[in-house]
Order: C-alpha cells, then sequence, then structure tokens
C-alpha cells in the first residue's frame, strides 16, 4: 500500500482500484471515494431533505460498502453495487426515524414565471426545491425512477416496496413535482 | 406529460455533484476505525479462545487427575478378575462392585470440574460468537 504511489492511484481504473481495495488497501479504496462522493452524494442529497444528512449517509454508505466490497462479484457492478448500499441506508435512516410513509401534501406551485424557456430554466434550479416538497417514499422513487434511470422492477429490487407502491409513488411524486414546478395555467 | 418527464431527467442530470470539501477524508477516518474496531475484535476473540482453551484444558486436567486412580484401579481390578475368573472362578466379584462404587463417588467429586469445563466451553464459544458478530 505504502509503495504505491500517489500518481499510481490517480491513473488507476475503477476496476483495479475496487480490486485493490477489495484486497483491503485503504488508499486505493479513498481514491474510490474520491471519484465517486459526487455522484454518491449528490443520489442522497436528492433523497434527504438536508445535505448534512445526506452527507452523513453516504459516509456511512461508503463505510459499509468498504466492509462489503469483497462481496462484489465484478468491479463493473460497482455502481448499482453501491446504489443498493446508499439506497438501503437512506432506508433504515427512515425508519429509524419512522418517517418512510410521511406524506406531504402542500403542493402550491414554486415556480411563479409564465411558461416559457426562462421558467423551464427556473425549474431546473428549483428541483431540489420541489424535491423537499415530496414525502420521503415519493422523492426516493422518483429520484432512483427520473433522476438514476431506474424502472419500476428496478426500484422495487433495491427498495423492497410492492411494484404497485412504487408505481403510485413515481406516479404522484411526478404529478407533484409538475404541479410545483410547472406554472398554473 | 412526456415533456415534463424529459425536463425533469435533464434537471436531474443538470443538479451540479457537490466538490469534495474533506467528505473523502472522512470516510477514510470512518474507515480506519472500522479497521481498528474490527482488530480490536479480532483480538477479543483470540483472547477469549486462548482463556476458553486454558479453562478447557485446566478443567480436563482436573477430572482426568481425579479420575485417573480409579479408572486406572478399576481396570486393573477387571484385568484381575478376569484373570483370577479364567484361573481359579468368580471370587473378586464384591471387590469389582465397591470399585464401582467408588467411581461413582469420584464421578460425584469430579462434577465441579466437569460443570466448570463445560461453563470455559460454554464461554468461549459465547465469547467467540460475540466476536464474530
Amino acid at each position: 500500500m505504502a509503495s504505491r504511489g500517489l500518481l499510481n492511484l490517480a491513473q488507476a481504473t475503477e476496476a483495479a482500484l475496487i480490486i485493490a481495495a477489495q484486497a483491503k488497501d485503504q488508499a486505493a479504496f479513498g481514491e474510490l471515494v474520491k471519484r465517486r462522493q459526487g455522484w454518491a452524494r449528490s443520489l442522497l442529497r436528492r433523497m434527504c431533505q438536508s445535505h448534512a444528512e445526506a452527507d452523513d449517509l453516504a459516509q456511512d454508505a461508503f463505510v459499509k460498502a468498504w466492509e462489503r466490497l469483497r462481496d462484489l462479484e465484478t468491479p463493473a457492478a460497482f455502481p448499482g453495487w453501491f446504489r443498493r448500499i446508499a439506497v438501503t441506508t437512506f432506508l433504515m435512516a427512515k425508519r429509524r426515524q419512522k418517517a418512510v410513509f410521511e406524506e406531504i401534501d402542500d403542493a402550491s406551485p414554486i415556480a411563479s414565471e409564465e411558461s416559457t424557456p426562462e421558467a423551464a430554466a427556473g425549474a431546473k434550479i428549483d428541483l431540489e426545491k420541489a424535491l423537499a416538497r415530496l414525502s420521503d417514499a415519493e422523492r426516493l422513487c422518483v429520484t432512483l425512477n427520473h433522476g438514476e434511470g431506474l424502472s419500476h422492477a428496478e426500484i422495487v429490487e433495491i427498495t423492497g416496496l410492492p411494484l404497485g407502491t412504487v408505481k403510485s409513488h413515481v406516479l404522484r411524486g411526478t404529478d407533484k413535482l409538475r404541479r410545483l414546478l410547472e406554472p398554473a395555467t | 406529460m412526456s415533456d415534463f418527464n424529459a425536463l425533469l431527467k435533464s434537471s436531474f442530470a443538470e443538479i451540479e455533484e457537490p466538490i469534495d470539501a474533506g467528505f473523502t477524508v472522512n470516510v477514510s477516518h470512518g474507515v480506519a476505525r472500522v479497521e481498528r474496531a474490527a482488530k480490536v475484535r479480532s483480538w477479543t476473540q483470540t483472547v477469549g479462545v486462548m482463556a476458553g482453551a486454558a479453562a478447557t484444558a485446566w478443567g480436563l486436567y482436573s477430572v482426568v487427575g481425579v479420575f485417573a486412580p480409579d479408572l486406572i484401579a478399576a481396570g486393573s481390578l477387571e484385568a484381575a478378575r478376569l484373570q483370577n475368573a479364567i484361573s481359579n472362578g468368580p471370587q473378586l466379584s464384591a471387590a469389582a462392585e465397591t470399585a464401582g462404587v467408588g467411581l461413582m463417588q469420584s464421578i460425584g467429586l469430579g462434577m465441579t470440574q466437569i460443570l466448570l469445563a463445560t461453563g470455559a466451553l460454554v464461554g468461549g464459544a459465547v465469547a467467540y460468537r460475540a466476536a464474530q458478530d
């Protein structure tokens, strides 16, 4: 570990870093975290209402990933494998807070502009604000569906929620976002 | 709705990823803590297993120390009785019964050591299981 230069780590492929980390190379895992932290924290920030909470969960998820890295069969599967850990970490935290099925029905529009390209740009900016007004379950399903591009079946597999519930959360969450982001016509 | 879905997807894609700002260092510290805890667990497990093994060995030694003379005596007596039965007929059955009573008394006396050894084994197993968890 100590013999490997920083330059080599920086140049190493993600697969090589994962293989080295599986052999308990903490420096290689550190480099992997460095490369993936943006994506992981961004994913969890969309699911959580608070950035601080999301970062704490992302840290927990990376530590769990370190502990379970030997279970990862192929380095190519790392993104999906880690996403599952992140989602599980989020769900466990929410279950501890007993807040998974908390509903927020306030869907008054955030954007006040007319339906113009500028309004669309405003909608992009306000997405995080709008997401914060969904329930935890809706935000999770919408983020995985629209943000991560997962199908309903894949969301079922990751979250353990029933298919009908996932479909309902995605539909209701998307509809709420539409009402929040698009000005009333 | 489909236009909005497309807008939503592009909006998700355009959310900027947060800068590191010490996050990687925090994770590295977390990983180091986990590794230290694993080492402590490993040491606890090793010490627990060694203590259990030592207690078991001591218990077995005590049991063997109590039983061995009686077992040897009973075995010798049985051998002598067998030899006598072959040569002179059954004369030593009363003596063999006496030896049997002595053996039961020894088992009674050795029960403490048996319980101690069992307790040590169970303790070792519990310590091992706890370390595994």
